[in-house]
């Protein structure tokens, strides 16, 4: 699985102060490959979606797109007004089936639903794995490719709307926080890009902060009743998230210029920013975490933050065992340590009640 | 920002290598004479559950596995169905409290969707939907936090410790024992980073998950081939359940080992929170929904938060503490009780304190830590600078033992409970009677039309403002 399109910039949109992520999408890496080329050892741990994962969704999507996407049709007719039975749907991915080398010709084919929007044209109401492409840099000369899974035509605001079908399950109208986030995440972009792609037929400012969620019911596959989410700040996170890929490509171009080197060749030299999200979602977290031992940063982002650079955690250590501050900054860490080991019971710092 | 004394019990862990108490009392009761543990594993993404592991903890588990999860059949959850409802008859007749262990949040979902999935599931079984009213009675026990049937191991744990490792990693049950019970002469960081990479959270490892995945396809073949996939999708289940026991085990284990005192009053707790879930057994009811039983639902999580708070409060040294940095509790000397007549109202106290952090303010409620002593703060004022007065009229406790039994330099808390579920009821009973459609129904009133002309808000306001 590489570090590209949507995938990447949601990455990055969650930390956008590493560097080096941001580098790696830039690349388009295989996060397993470059954990090889990084550490010499292959990759040993859990990476990526499960198997079970990937065909559960994948039967999902199936389903509500299977027979016209009379499923899909259903949900959607309620929330958007419509008649099912006279929904027109097209379906790129039974018009350009595959995977490779068939973007270029959705996307066409999505621009010229659009431009026939625009006209004042018959429109699709329906329009199943439509492509839009994101320009990362200004002048389009890098675009990252976005493909909704759907984007359904709001007759409103007489514009697409994009949506996401997604496997999670929902109770009681609710659906998991993490698994809500990243999904956010990922429609966000699907609005920058449709924007993006609506500027030449000047539909852009009909393109609303709005997506659209269906997700599974406990029971089965069956689809629970869609959603709709305003994504303002999703929307500014990942507008952010291509400001910083911008800026990796451009620093990467340049320290390539001196001697071409690879990727993993500059892992010492590109910051990384090691948080606590990082692991569990990024290949290279736990190398990142022995780059950063001395920092407070291994204990968690909170004490990362207090200590900042100026403060290491074998400093920070050294203060807890009563060192004298040496400076304003360590002062407040060890006046703060001290108030800890009071609340803790000892009254002295340096000692704790342990559980052993 | 960041606790002082968890920053500074991370840092202690992260030297010593070792955990780190941060409460010295738990607001938990002992374990009753048997507890039920339940380790279930998921299907990832499908959240449906090809093995449980369960029974008496301390004892081998019993466990059920499907090679099929995704098919109707239901049948192999029947002895987990059984020995669920079992021990909770025995616990009730027998006028115990029911106590369930699960390992980790993850565990507490699952059990969360099999009472979604079975209670009300047509299609099932009357042993299958009464263990999935079961599932929802221990899910709902479980959102009170002064319960004591659920006991979340990895909760409980990192609720009462901290360790060296950050709060992500902790949520990890099998790295967090590593901190707890690290193994002789090996260091907790490198424990913990080895057990990270199996899963602990209801499912199996992504090795065996893969091939139990390639497996399912023969397993569906009616041939000896079939037969054989079947055996193995079995066994890796089992081992997998049973790896989840066994951690759970070592975590319920391993809380009891921490030798931490129950709070004041956690009697008082079980006794509640037993007559509540034998209530939500007995007589099980649908999930409120509408405005008023909402409302008495909110009302009683409310109430049994400030119960555990005040337990906690009360009796947690540290958690004291901290609550008196956040100026919820103050430290005060006792300037002067003044009582015109002995033992009789009224009765005023005036305290001196000199934290940096007051947190109260004039109609607060205020009590001894003792308890014995409830006042009014009817007035607050500085004494001299870094020094305030705080004038308490007693409300309850006037009684000149009452009064004696406080310390001249003591700590005063906010945490008085006060219920006032019943008169909430009443209104909630004439909201339900009245069902105003402003309340009841989908749609908003018509709006009032009004008489007269436009009205000029601007004039409007400027009228009021000199009124």
């Amino acid at each position: 699985m590489s570090l590209s399109s949507t995938r990447g910039l949601v990455r990055i949109s969650i930390n956008p102060r590493c560097e080096f992520q941001a580098a790696m999408v830039a690349e388009g890496v295989r996060e397993p490959e470059l954990f090889r080329r990084v550490t010499g050892r292959e990759y040993d741990r859990e990476y990526g979606e499960r198997a079970s994962a990937r065909s559960r969704g994948a039967k999902f999507e199936e389903n509500l797109c299977m027979n016209n996407a009379a499923l899909l049709r259903s949900a959607l007719a309620r929330l958007y007004g419509y008649n099912p039975e006279e929904m027109v749907v097209r379906n790129f991915a039974d018009e350009v089936p595959g995977v490779k080398g068939v973007r270029v010709i959705r996307l066409n084919r999505t621009r010229q639903v659009l431009r026939d929007l625009a006209a004042g044209n018959e429109v699709p109401h329906l329009l199943i794995q439509p492509q839009l492409s994101l320009p990362i840099e200004l002048d389009r000369s890098f675009v990252e490719y976005v493909a909704p899974d759907f984007m359904v035509l709001d007759g409103r605001t007489n514009i697409y709307r994009p949506g996401e079908m997604k496997s999670f399950i929902i109770r009681e109208g609710r659906a998991d926080k993490a698994d809500l986030n990243l999904t956010r995440r990922q429609a966000a972009a699907q609005i920058l890009a449709l924007r993006s792609e609506c500027v030449p037929y000047d539909l852009a400012g009909r393109v609303t902060s709005a997506a659209t969620f269906i997700f599974a019911t406990p029971y089965g596959l069956s689809p629970a009743a869609p959603f709709e989410d305003v994504l303002e700040g999703p929307i500014r996170e990942i507008g952010r998230a291509i400001e910083v890929l911008r800026a990796a490509r451009r620093r990467l171009e340049s320290r390539r210029q001196q001697d071409g080197a690879r990727l993993e060749m500059l892992y010492d030299e590109i910051p990384v920013s090691f948080q606590e999200s990082c692991l569990g979602s990024c290949i290279m977290a736990g190398e990142c975490k022995k780059k950063m031992a001395a920092s407070g940063r291994v204990l968690g982002d909170e004490i990362g933050d207090l200590l900042g650079e100026e403060i290491s955690l074998e400093r920070a250590v050294e203060l807890l065992g009563g060192a004298e501050p040496e400076n304003p900054a360590e002062r407040e860490i060890a006046e703060r340590l001290s108030d800890g080991a009071s609340i803790l019971g000892s009254g002295q710092p340096g000692t704790g009640r342990r559980v052993a | 920002m960041i606790d002082n004394s968890i920053l500074t019990a991370r840092l202690l862990a992260h030297r010593d290598r070792r955990a780190v108490r941060v409460r010295d009392r738990r607001t938990v009761c002992d374990d009753p004479l048997i507890v039920f543990g339940i380790a279930p594993i998921r299907v990832v993404a499908e959240q449906r559950v090809q093995a449980i592991a369960f029974g008496q903890v301390g004892e081998t588990p019993q466990i059920v596995v499907s090679w099929n999860p995704l098919s109707r059949e239901s049948a192999n959850m029947n002895p987990f169905a059984e020995a669920l409802n079992d021990y909770f008859q025995t616990a009730i007749s027998s006028d115990q409290l029911p106590r369930i262990w699960l390992p980790h949040p993850a565990a507490v979902e699952l059990i969360d969707i099999l009472g979604y999935r079975y209670r009300t599931n047509s299609q099932a079984s009357d042993a299958l939907k009464r263990m999935g009213a079961q599932c929802r009675a221990i899910i709902e026990e479980a959102a009170y936090n002064d319960q004591q049937v659920v006991m979340v191991a990895s909760e409980l744990l990192n609720r009462h410790i901290v360790t060296g490792q950050s709060g992500v990693e902790e949520l990890h049950l099998g790295a967090l024992l590593a901190w707890v019970n690290p193994p002789a002469g090996v260091d907790p960081r490198e424990e913990a980073d080895r057990r990270s990479a199996m899963p602990a959270a209801a499912m199996l490892d992504w090795r065996d998950d893969e091939r139990v995945e390639e497996l399912r396809r023969q397993a569906k073949e009616e041939s000896p081939r079939g037969l054989a996939a079947r055996s193995r999708i079995e066994r890796i289940l089992t081992n997998g359940a049973q790896a989840e026991w066994n951690l759970l085990e070592e975590a319920r284990t391993a809380f009891w080992a921490l030798a931490i005192p129950p709070v004041s009053g956690v009697d008082i707790l079980r006794s509640e929170s037993q007559r509540r879930f034998a209530d939500a057994l007995l007589t099980p009811l649908n999930p409120p929904t509408r405005v008023h039983s909402l409302g008495r639902l909110m009302d009683d999580y409310e109430l049994a938060l400030d119960v555990a708070e005040d337990r906690e409060i009360s009796s947690d040294s540290m958690s004291r503490e901290r609550a008196r940095r956040a100026g919820c509790v103050v430290r005060a000397e006792i300037e002067q009780i003044v009582q015109p007549r002995s033992s009789r109202k009224p009765c005023t106290i005036k305290l001196l304190c000199d934290q940096p952090v007051i947190r109260i303010r004039r109609g607060t409620a205020l009590k001894s830590l003792n308890g014995r002593v409830h006042g009014i703060v009817t007035d607050l004022a500085e004494a001299r600078p870094g020094l305030v007065r705080i004038t308490i009229d007693v409300t309850k406790g006037v009684r000149r033992g009452d009064l004696s039994s406080i310390p001249r330099n003591g700590d005063w808390i906010d945490t008085i409970i006060v219920d006032l579920r019943f008169r909430r009821r009443q209104i909630y009973g004439r909201l339900r009677d009245a069902a105003p459609a402003i309340v009841y129904q989908g749609t908003l009133p018509s709006p009032i039309v009004r008489q007269g002309g436009p009205i000029d808000w601007i004039s409007t306001a400027e009228a009021l403002r000199r009124s």
